[in-house]
C-alpha cells in the first residue's frame, strides 16, 4: 500500500487523531492510592528569546518540589507541575493554557512569565475554571483583567512612577528602551508621569530598539549628542543589559550624565560588564529581599542546577511566594480554584517579597519600589 | 564628527551584510538555490569558536576546529542540496535550506542555551581616530570585507573558476561533458560559502552578542541585498547591501528631536528602500534589460 | 475538549491561508510570501475596528475589504517586479509589518498588543467558532477545487509550465497572477480574522515567520494541484509540532527539540518526496 494512496489516507488521518487523543493519557505519574495528586500548570517561555527565564523558573520549582511534597504528605496530597511553553507570546500561551486545562485537567496555573502571556490567558479565566497566578508579569493592564488572574510581581506603575520621581531632579533626560512588553510598560508610565507631574523635565531623546538587538551604538551616539543630564537604561535583564552598558563604555565620555536603571541592573553580572560606567548608577527596583533562607535556597539551586541570574533575587522570591501561597491554600481548601480565589481575595499573606501580600483591592500584591545605588559593582539598597 | 561616527558604525553593519551576501550570491550562482541556512551556519561556526576558547584549547587548535566545523557544515549543505540543485528544484532547495537553518539554530540552543554569550566580558577594545572610534572586531570586519569583496569580484569575473560557477547552474550536464566535475564545483562553493559565513558569524557576534538566533536577521538583509542588487551581479549585490543597510542606519542615526526615528523602525525603512530600488530597477541595480523572446 | 477544538481551529486557519499559497506558489509558481503579512493585517484590521466600537461581524467585513484593497499593493509589485524580486519584496513585507505594528503604539497597542477582542454573539463559544471555521474551510477548499478546473486554474497551471506559452495563447499571465494574489490575500485575512476571534488577544507575535513557514511548507508539500494533497499536507504540518508536545522529553529542552525534530523531519520529507511530487503526468 503506497503511503499517499486513497486507502492509506483514510487510515493515516484518523490514526493521527487517535494518537493525539491517547497520547494525552501517557506520562501519568504513579502515586500511592492514599495520596491525591494535584496538578499545577506552569506557563513560561521555554523556547525563543526569553527561554532563559523558563529554564530558570523550572530550576526553582523543581528544586522546591521535594520539600513541598514532603510537607504536603501530611495532608495526603502530592503536587505535580506540568510545564508548557508560552514562548513569551499571547497566542502560544493560549494554546498552552488550553492544553493544560483540557488535557491535563489543571485548575491552577503558575504563569505566564511575560506579561503578554498573562494578558493572553486572562480572558480565558473569566469563567472561573482555572486560577492563574503569575510570579513575573507586571504590566498594569493585568489589573482587573480577570477575577481569576493575579500576579505576585510589582506593577510597572509603581516602578515607573519612582523612576520618574528620581529623574525629575534633572531637566534634560533621555530614555533607551528595549521593545519588550515589560520595558515598554515602564517607559509609558515614566513618560506619562513626566507629562502629568514634572512639566519642567524635557525628554531630549526617547529611543526604542527591537527586542534582542545586539548593536545599539548608533542609538547611543544619538543620545550622547543630545547631552542629557540623566539617562534611563531600560533593557530586559541578561545579555541585552550587559551589551548596552558595554557599548556605552566603548563610546566613553558621558560627562556629567547620571545613569538610571531598573531591575535589569540589580545583578552583579550586568554591573560587572562595565564597572567604571555603572559605578554610581541609580537603580529602581522592588525593595531588596533580604532573607537568609532565600539566599541559601538560591545558592543551592545555583550549585545544583545552574544560575538564576536572569530571574534574579526578587523574581525567585516572588515565584517561591506564588508557589507557597497557592499550594498552601490548596492543602487547606482542596483542589478547588473558587475557594482558593476567594481566600486570595480575603486574606493577607506573608512571604519573601513582603509581609503584607494582599489582593483585596488589586490583582497586584502591593509591593512598592526601592532605590539602589551602585557602589563597587554592587547595588546597595538605600530606601 | 557625529555624522562620520554614525557612518562608520553603519559601514561596519553594512560590511557584515556584504560578507554574507557574497556567499549567498556564490551559492545561487552555482545552484540557483537561496541558501538561507548561511546565517545559522555562521552562528554555528561562532559557537564552535566559543566552545574551543571556553574549553581552554589554544588558539591554533581552536581555529583549526572552527575551520573544520565550517567545512563540515558546508559539506552537509552540499549533501542536502546537491540532488535538488541537479534537478533544478529550487523551491524545495529554499525550503530545505531554511529547515537546515532552523535545525542548526535549535541545535545551538540545546547545546549552549539561549542566553547570550560574550567572547569578551569587558567592553571591546577600540581604535580611536581623533573623536571617532571603531571597535577592533568592527575594524577587522571592514578591512576583510572590502578585501574579500574585491577578491571575489575578481574571482567570479576574471577567473575560470568564476566562469565554472556560472556555467554549472546554467547547464551542469554540458559542463560535465566538457570534463568538469559539476558536483565538485558546487561542493567547493558551499564549503567556501560556509567558511565566509563562519567568519561573518564570528565577527558579528564578537562585535555584539552570541545568541542562536543572531544569524536570521542578517541573512534576511543579505537575501534582500542579493535580490535588490541582482542575482546575476555580485557588484550589484555588494552595492545593494551597503544601500539597504546604510540608508536605514543613517535615517535612524541622524534623525532627532520630534522627527527622531527609533531603531525599532529599521525594518520598515529597509522594506521601503528595497521597494523603491526594486521598482526603479526590477532586474537588479546594475543589471541590464534582457530581450524576452 | 477545548484543546482539540483549538487544534481543529488551527488546522482550519492554516488550511485557509495555505489555499492561497497553494494557488500562487505551488500551482502558479508565483513566489508570493505575503500570506502571513495579510494574515496579520486581517487580524489587526479586525482588532482595531473593534477597538473603535464596531460590531465583530462588521469589523470582519471591513477587515476583508481593507485586505482586498491592500492586496493591490502586492499586485502592483507583482506586475512591476521579476519573480525573484517579488519574493523578497513580499518576504520583507512581513518583517516590515511586524516592525510597524510593534512601533505604532497608538493604533496597534505596540508590543503590548490588543486584549479582550470580542467574538460575534453567535460564535461566543469556542465550539461554535470552530464549527464556523471548519465550514468556512470546507467551502473554501471546494472553491479552490472549482477554481482549479476553471480557466483561471488552468492558466495558473500553464504558467508553471511556460509563461510564454500561456501568453502566446492570449491569456494575460499578469492578470491571472494578480487574481491569484488577491485571492491569497483575502483568504489569509479571513484566516487571521477567525484566528484572532479564537485567541481574543493580538500582539506582534501573531502570525509572523511561524505562519509564513507553515503556509509555504503546506503549499510546497501539496505541490500537486489537488485539494486532497493540500488537506493532507495541512494536517501533517499543523499537527506535527503538537504531536511532539506529548513526547516524554524534558521541558527545558522540549521547545528547542520540537523545532529540531520538526526541521529534520521536514528536510527528510522534502528530500524523499520531492521526486515523487514533481509531476511526470500532465493534469488536464
Amino acid at each position: 500500500m503506497k503511503l499517499f494512496s486513497k486507502k492509506s489516507l483514510g487510515v493515516l488521518v484518523p490514526v493521527l487523531a487517535v494518537v493525539l487523543l491517547l497520547s494525552g493519557c501517557v506520562n501519568q505519574a504513579q502515586t500511592p492510592k492514599t495520596m491525591e495528586t494535584i496538578k499545577i500548570g506552569v506557563i513560561a517561555p521555554m523556547s525563543g528569546d526569553a527561554a532563559a527565564y523558563g529554564e530558570q523558573i523550572q530550576r526553582v520549582i523543581d528544586s522546591y518540589l521535594p520539600k513541598l511534597n514532603e510537607d504536603a504528605k501530611v495532608d495526603g496530597k502530592q503536587f505535580q507541575f506540568i510545564y508548557e511553553d508560552g514562548k513569551c507570546g499571547g497566542s502560544e500561551a493560549v494554546s498552552a493554557f488550553q492544553k493544560l486545562k483540557d488535557i491535563d485537567g489543571v485548575k491552577f496555573v503558575i504563569g505566564g512569565a511575560c506579561s503578554s502571556e498573562t494578558l493572553g490567558i486572562a480572558p480565558l479565566t473569566k469563567d472561573g475554571s482555572v486560577l492563574v497566578t503569575s510570579a513575573f508579569s507586571s504590566n498594569p493592564a493585568i489589573e482587573g483583567a480577570s477575577p481569576y488572574t493575579f500576579t505576585f510581581s510589582y506593577s510597572d506603575d509603581v516602578i515607573g512612577k519612582t523612576i520618574a520621581k528620581e529623574m525629575s531632579k534633572y531637566e534634560r533626560v533621555a530614555l533607551i528602551t528595549e521593545q519588550n512588553d515589560w520595558n515598554v510598560g515602564v517607559q509609558k508610565v515614566v513618560l506619562d508621569e513626566f507629562k502629568a507631574n514634572y512639566p519642567k523635565v524635557t525628554v531630549v531623546a526617547n529611543e526604542t530598539y527591537p527586542k534582542g538587538a545586539t548593536d545599539m551604538r548608533s542609538v547611543l551616539e544619538k543620545i550622547k549628542k543630545m547631552a542629557p543630564a540623566a539617562i534611563l537604561l531600560n533593557p530586559t535583564p541578561g545579555v541585552t543589559a550587559e551589551t548596552l552598558v558595554k557599548q556605552m563604555a566603548e563610546i566613553k565620555d558621558w560627562p556629567g550624565t547620571t545613569i538610571f536603571g531598573q531591575y535589569s541592573y540589580i545583578s552583579e553580572t550586568a554591573l560587572a560588564a562595565a564597572p567604571a560606567l555603572t559605578n554610581g548608577m541609580i537603580i529602581i527596583d522592588a525593595p531588596k529581599v533580604n532573607n537568609v533562607e532565600l539566599t541559601a535556597f538560591i545558592d543551592s539551586v545555583t550549585k545544583e542546577k545552574g544560575p538564576l541570574t536572569d530571574i534574579g533575587n526578587f523574581y525567585t522570591a516572588s515565584l517561591l511566594d506564588d508557589v507557597k501561597v497557592v499550594t498552601g491554600l490548596i492543602r487547606e481548601l482542596g483542589n478547588d480554584q473558587a475557594a482558593v480565589q476567594k481566600a486570595l481575595k480575603q486574606r493577607t499573606f506573608s512571604g519573601y517579597i513582603s509581609n503584607n501580600i494582599s489582593f483585596k483591592d488589586s490583582s497586584f500584591p502591593g509591593v512598592g519600589g526601592g532605590i539602589y545605588i551602585v557602589k563597587d559593582g554592587k547595588a546597595e539598597y538605600q530606601q | 564628527m557625529f555624522f562620520l561616527q554614525i557612518l562608520l558604525n553603519s559601514l561596519v553593519v553594512g560590511t557584515q551584510v556584504v560578507l554574507l551576501a557574497v556567499p549567498l550570491y556564490l551559492v545561487y550562482a552555482a545552484s540557483k538555490i537561496y541558501h538561507l541556512a548561511l546565517g545559522a551556519t555562521g552562528i554555528s561556526v561562532a559557537y564552535a569558536l566559543y566552545f574551543g576558547l571556553t574549553s581552554g584549547w589554544g588558539w591554533p587548535i581552536t581555529i583549526l576546529f572552527t575551520l573544520i566545523c565550517a567545512i563540515v557544515l558546508g559539506l552537509l549543505s552540499f549533501a542536502l542540496l546537491e540532488k535538488l540543485a541537479k534537478k533544478k528544484e529550487h523551491l524545495f532547495g529554499l525550503l530545505v535550506s531554511f529547515s537546515l537553518g532552523l535545525c542548526l539554530e535549535a541545535s545551538m540552543a540545546l547545546m549552549f542555551g539561549t542566553d547570550g554569550k560574550f567572547f569578551l566580558s569587558t567592553p571591546l577594545p577600540t581604535i580611536n581616530f581623533s573623536e571617532l572610534y571603531l571597535t577592533v572586531p568592527g575594524a577587522i570586519t571592514l578591512v576583510v570585507g572590502i578585501v574579500l569583496s574585491i577578491l571575489f569580484l575578481l574571482l567570479t569575473t576574471q577567473t575560470p573558476w568564476g566562469r565554472e560557477i556560472k556555467a554549472v547552474s546554467e547547464n551542469s550536464y554540458l559542463l560535465s561533458s566538457l570534463s568538469f566535475n559539476a558536483s565538485l564545483v558546487r561542493a567547493t562553493v558551499l564549503v567556501v560559502a560556509s567558511v565566509i559565513a563562519g567568519f561573518v558569524g564570528i565577527m558579528t557576534t564578537f562585535n555584539s552578542t552570541l545568541v542562536p538566533g543572531a544569524g536570521f536577521n542578517i541573512v534576511v538583509l543579505a537575501f534582500i541585498a542579493l535580490l535588490v542588487g541582482g542575482v546575476h551581479s555580485l557588484k550589484g549585490t555588494i552595492v545593494a547591501a551597503y544601500l539597504v543597510v546604510l540608508i536605514p542606519e543613517l535615517v535612524v542615526g541622524l534623525s532627532s528631536g520630534s522627527y527622531s526615528v527609533s531603531l525599532s523602525w529599521k525594518m520598515v525603512i529597509v522594506f521601503i528602500v528595497a521597494a523603491i530600488l526594486l521598482t526603479w530597477k526590477p532586474n537588479g541595480l546594475l543589471e541590464r534589460r534582457e530581450r524576452v523572446e | 475538549m477545548g484543546y482539540f477544538l483549538t487544534q481543529l481551529a488551527r488546522l482550519a486557519e492554516s488550511t485557509i491561508t495555505a489555499i492561497g499559497s497553494h494557488l500562487t506558489i505551488a500551482v502558479g509558481n508565483i513566489f508570493f510570501l505575503g500570506g502571513s503579512t495579510m494574515f496579520c493585517f486581517g487580524a489587526y484590521a479586525l482588532a482595531v475596528s473593534q477597538k473603535f466600537g464596531l460590531d465583530p461581524w462588521w469589523a470582519a467585513l471591513l477587515s476583508i475589504v481593507f485586505s482586498f484593497f491592500v492586496s493591490f499593493l502586492f499586485v502592483l509589485a507583482y506586475i512591476k517586479l521579476s519573480n525573484d524580486s517579488f519574493a523578497v519584496f513580499t518576504l520583507s513585507s512581513m518583517l516590515a509589518f511586524e516592525a510597524l505594528v510593534k512601533s505604532w503604539d497608538d493604533v496597534t497597542g505596540g508590543i503590548l498588543g490588543i486584549a479582550g477582542i470580542l467574538r460575534p454573539d453567535n460564535l461566543v463559544k469556542l465550539k461554535q467558532l470552530v464549527i464556523f471555521q471548519i465550514i468556512l474551510m470546507v467551502i473554501l477548499l471546494f472553491i479552490e477545487f472549482v477554481i482549479l478546473k476553471t480557466v483561471l486554474g488552468r492558466s495558473l497551471l500553464g504558467m508553471r509550465e511556460s509563461r510564454n506559452f500561456v501568453e502566446a495563447l492570449g491569456t494575460s499571465t499578469k492578470r491571472t497572477g494578480s487574481v491569484a494574489i488577491i485571492i491569497c490575500c483575502v483568504l489569509a485575512a479571513m484566516a487571521g480574522v477567525t484566528g484572532v476571534w479564537r485567541i481574543q488577544f493580538l500582539d506582534a507575535s501573531f502570525g509572523s515567520i511561524a505562519m509564513l513557514v507553515q503556509s509555504v511548507t503546506i503549499a510546497i508539500l501539496a505541490a500537486k494541484p489537488q485539494v486532497r494533497w493540500l488537506m493532507l499536507s495541512a494536517v501533517f504540518v499543523t499537527f506535527l509540532p503538537e504531536f511532539l508536545r506529548f513526547t516524554p522529553l524534558p521541558s527545558t529542552m522540549i521547545g528547542h527539540l520540537r523545532i529540531l525534530i520538526y526541521s529534520v523531519l521536514l528536510i527528510v520529507v522534502l528530500l524523499t518526496i520531492s521526486k515523487k511530487l514533481m509531476p511526470q503526468k500532465r493534469f488536464i
